[in-house]
Parts: structure tokens; C-alpha cells; sequence
């Protein structure tokens, strides 16, 4: 939240006699506080996050010179050292989330180490993977998104760089849908552990997949790009997305009616699933019509589903941006059934007319239910 | 368990873990049996882990002809045949595990890291030079590389 509008924010309450002036005051001092230690705090992992980075490099040089025992030696301490800075500094702050980011970075820099010293090969999902499990459990005690980040990138990386190595290339769709499926029960059961920060992570990550997703398989339905998923997709997509569509309903946070709408998404994707695979969508030489209405209307539901979940948890920023991509879908969506820049702008003008008139209608039902109160 | 325990035991664990990786390598690498195999075929380099020579292994019969992917090995001695699957044939003393790859056989010893200053110099001196593997194979097919040669020669001169 910006200075300026806390301060104006304040002031409204101010002048609805809901705080005095002295409290208003101590708001805002205390949160300039907050601003000037999140900036620092800021600038520390940055710091922190290039001398990581200066480490591989290090790592990446070869240091021809140096004997492998010392190297090795040498990164032992430095390991040593920095375990040593998180105990110190075990009661929190900034100094002990700089060491926290400091080891997982210097984790990674070993890993190259003992990679390059023994010229071990091997996919590089593997050495993510390693990295992955043996700082997870220090990540834990991390409040920092930078951690957390890190971290939640490097295992979703080594999941879809061993899936394309298992799976192939072609199989875009399937690997597509098994990182996001990934991330949706990692998101929930960091909601469900109280993780705050890997359930933002990981959250962050599903919102990115899941739009890359419903847009491939917006494309695919609509005959656009020919990406078919295989038959066995269809039995293990069931297995999988059952405990997808559960995990919302674990959790004590959400509401009941956001429970149900966020369970309905993973049951829509598989939906998805199953009509392109019994319904492989080729070509007019197929003799099969590809039409953008089927991939379309598709996408609209899907996201509609999470926009309304959102609009009732109160969550903005994911409202606002969900609101966001169906409206270019809409655009389209027009643009493509209507033909022209004038038709489509007929149609939307008309359609956003409605929206707002509904809008005001709803706004009419709420306020006279609610006997006045807006 | 106290969160400060927690802690410690957090911290540690990666040390260890990656102590025990180092361990390992150093047991495959001291203990096997020494095997010299010739390489041929370059890529470029590796921005990330530094600069290595990639290249594939003559083991000297043909590799993944039965199969296209899928785990496989290399009977070294008494004689030199391809087999797939895990297990090697009863009268094989010693062998390189792996997998076959699109028809190529891997065994995790197809890359050799080399110092970022010596990177260019040495990739000439292979180039049509008898270049070779000294290698570590343990009792269970395990390759670890030791060494590099050249016309026979480690490629580094001793320090």
C-alpha cells in the first residue's frame, strides 16, 4: 500500500469519526518504519541474491590452479560459515533470511563443485532436484519471498525439465498440465501447513501455468495448433485430478462457495483433457469443422469459474488480472465471430452497455437486501 | 523437537548430504577397476558448470542395437558385447551400466570439464589426436572418470 493513499485512506476514517487524530498519526509513523525496513530488507537479498550468482561464476571459471582438495575444502567452509551465520542469527531478521538465501545459493555453487571436479554428467533435472531436497528443509524457516521463490522455481523446473526428458517435447499439453496440477496442491498445501510465503510462491507459479495452459488449450479446442493428448492421459488424469479437486475443500481459509468453484477448475481442465482426446480436432482435411467458439468458450468458463472464486475471497490483484485476459478473450472472441473492426465494436459497445447496467442492477438488489448499507 | 534443534538438524543436512555425494564419487573413482576407452565426437561448452568437452565412448562393439531406449550396459571383459536391460550375462566380470538414448548409449562419462584458459588449446590437441577415457569401473558397472589422455598422456601436465 502506497504512503499516499494510506494517508488518504486514513484520513476518510478520520472524518468518519471511526479514529482520532493521534491514531492516525501513530499509523502512519509506524508504517514509514515498516516501508524504511522492507526497503533495506529489499536491497539486503538483492546483495545477497548477486554475490549467489558471483559464486556459481566463480564455480564456472574452472580454477585450474587450485587443487581439488582445497576447493573442496574451501566450499566446506564457506558452507560451514554460512550454517553457522543462520544459527547465530536463529532469532530472525534480516541478517539471518541474507544467510538463509547466501546457503541455498552456495548449496547450488557445491553442486557444480563436486559436478565439475568428478566430470559427472547427467540431466540437469538432477542436479535441481538434488538441490531442491536438501535446502527444502532449511527453506521452512524462511520468511522471505526471495527464499521461497528460489526454491519453489528450482522444483518446478526439475519437474518439467524431467517430464520433457520422460515425456518428449511433443507432449507439451500433458507436461503442461501435470506442472500446474503440481503447483495448484503445492499452493494449497502451503495454505494448509500455514506457509504463507510458499503458498504466495507457489500460488504466483499456478497463476502463471494455468494461463499458459487454458491458453493451449484454448488453441487446441479450437483446432488453432494440434496438440493431442494420448488415451492413457485419460485414466491417469483422473487419478490425479480427484486429489486436485479435493484440496481446496482442505482448507479453513476459503468459503464454502469458493471451496466449490475452485474445486470445479481442475475438473474443467480435465474435461479438457477428455474431449480432445476422444475428439482429436485436425484440419478441414479431416473433414472436421475447427471452429474458436469450442477453445473459446472453453477459456471463458474456466476463468469466469476462478474470477468469480476470486471476486468472493476478496482476492483483488487476481481478480483484476483474470478480468483482464477474459477481456481480450472477449475482444477475440468478437473480432473473430463478427469479422471487422466495426462489426466487433458494435458488439462490444452493446455488450459492455449490458455489463454495466447489470452491474448497477445487482448494485440496486444488494443495497435494498442490505436495508441501505452499501 | 525445539525449532533450534530444527534448525541445526536443517542446516546440516545439506552439508552432509553433499559430503556423502563427495564420498561417493571419491570410493567409484579409487576403487574400481582402471579401464582406458577411446572417445571421439566434440560439442561446445556449458555456460553454466564451466567449459567441457562432450563426446561419446568407442567401447568397441556396436551400443543400443536392440534397443532404442531403455536401461542397457557394456560387458567389458572377458569379451566386449552390448546387452540391455539391468543385469549383465552370467560370465561377465566386468561391465559400464547406462542407458540407450535415441541409439546412443550413455553411461554418465561423456563429458570432461577443463579449465576456462586451456578451454580452446585443448580442444585442438584432441581434434584428430588418439584421444582416450582413463576410468574407474566399480564391481557394479559404475563408471567414474579419472583422467583424460592424450596420444596416452594425461592431458595436464602434473602440478
Amino acid at each position: 500500500m502506497s504512503h499516499r493513499y494510506l494517508e488518504w485512506k486514513l484520513g476518510r476514517w478520520q472524518q468518519a469519526g471511526l479514529i482520532d487524530a493521534a491514531t492516525r498519526e501513530r499509523i502512519l509513523e509506524w508504517e514509514s518504519a515498516q516501508a524504511e525496513g522492507w526497503a533495506m530488507r529489499g536491497l539486503m537479498l538483492l546483495g545477497a541474491a548477486i554475490l549467489g550468482i558471483g559464486l556459481i561464476s566463480l564455480v564456472a571459471a574452472n580454477w585450474a590452479r587450485i587443487p581439488a582438495v582445497v576447493k573442496l575444502s574451501g566450499d566446506g567452509l564457506l558452507l560451514a560459515g554460512l550454517g553457522a551465520g543462520i544459527l547465530a542469527t536463529r532469532r530472525g531478521g534480516l541478517w539471518h533470511e541474507t544467510f538463509i538465501l547466501l546457503f541455498q545459493f552456495a548449496c547450488l555453487a557445491s553442486i557444480g563443485l563436486v559436478a565439475q571436479l568428478y566430470h559427472l554428467s547427467g540431466p540437469i533435472w538432477r542436479a535441481l532436484a538434488l538441490w531442491s531436497l536438501i535446502t527444502g528443509p532449511l527453506t521452512l524457516f524462511s520468511r522471505t519471498l526471495a527464499a521461497w521463490s528460489v526454491w519453489s522455481s528450482a522444483v518446478l523446473a526439475a519437474l518439467g525439465l524431467w517430464l520433457m526428458d520422460t515425456l518428449g517435447s511433443d507432449a507439451l499439453l500433458e507436461i503442461l498440465g501435470l506442472l500446474a496440477l503440481t503447483a495448484w496442491l503445492l499452493h494449497h498445501l502451503a495454505a494448509w501447513c500455514g506457509l504463507r510465503r510458499a503458498q504466495q510462491t507457489f500460488g504466483a507459479w499456478l497463476l502463471v501455468l494455468g494461463l499458459i495452459l487454458t491458453g493451449a488449450l484454448d488453441l487446441s479446442l479450437g483446432g488453432t495448433i494440434r496438440l493431442t493428448p494420448p488415451p492413457l492421459w485419460q485414466t491417469a488424469g483422473i487419478l490425479l485430478v480427484l486429489p486436485a479437486m479435493a484440496a481446496p475443500w482442505l482448507r479453513p481459509d476459503l468459503t464454502p462457495p469458493v471451496r466449490l468453484l475452485l474445486s470445479l477448475l481442475p475438473g474443467l481442465v480435465l474435461a479438457a483433457f477428455t474431449v480432445l482426446t476422444l475428439l482429436p480436432l485436425r484440419g478441414p482435411e479431416a473433414g472436421l469443422p475447427s471452429t474458436e467458439l469450442r477453445g473459446a468458450l472453453f477459456s471463458l468458463v474456466l476463468l469466469g469459474t476462478a474470477l468469480a472464486a476470486c471476486g468472493l475471497q476478496g482476492w483483488r490483484r487476481t481478480f483484476n488480472l483474470l478480468l483482464s485476459v477474459i477481456g481480450l478473450r472477449v475482444y477475440g472472441l468478437y473480432l473473430k465471430a463478427l469479422g471487422g473492426l466495426a462489426a466487433t465494436g458494435m458488439g462490444l459497445v452493446v455488450s459492455g452497455l449490458l455489463l454495466i447496467l447489470l452491474v448497477q442492477l445487482l448494485r440496486r438488489i444488494q443495497h435494498r437486501f442490505a436495508g441501505g448499507a452499501s | 523437537m525445539n525449532r533450534n534443534l530444527r534448525l541445526l538438524a536443517a542446516v546440516l543436512f545439506p552439508i552432509l548430504a553433499l559430503g556423502a555425494v563427495v564420498l561417493r564419487q571419491e570410493l567409484w573413482q579409487r576403487e574400481g577397476t582402471e579401464v582406458v576407452l577411446p572417445i571421439r565426437g566434440f560439442d561446445p561448452r556449458d555456460l553454466l558448470s564451466g567449459h567441457y568437452l562432450r563426446f561419446q565412448v568407442d567401447y568397441g562393439v556396436p551400443v543400443c542395437t536392440d534397443i532404442r531406449d531403455g536401461p542397457a550396459g557394456v560387458c567389458l571383459s572377458p569379451a566386449r558385447r552390448f546387452f540391455p536391460g539391468t543385469e549383465p550375462p552370467a560370465s561377465c566380470r566386468l561391465h559400464v551400466r547406462g542407458r540407450c538414448r535415441h541409439r546412443r548409449f550413455v553411461a554418465g562419462i561423456e563429458r570432461f570439464y577443463i579449465p576456462e584458459q586451456q578451454a580452446r588449446e585443448l580442444e585442438r590437441k584432441v581434434r584428430g589426436r588418439h584421444a582416450a577415457l582413463r576410468l574407474s569401473v566399480s564391481l557394479g558397472g559404475h563408471a567414474a572418470i579419472r583422467d583424460l589422455l592424450i596420444d596416452g598422456h594425461p592431458w595436464a601436465p602434473p602440478p
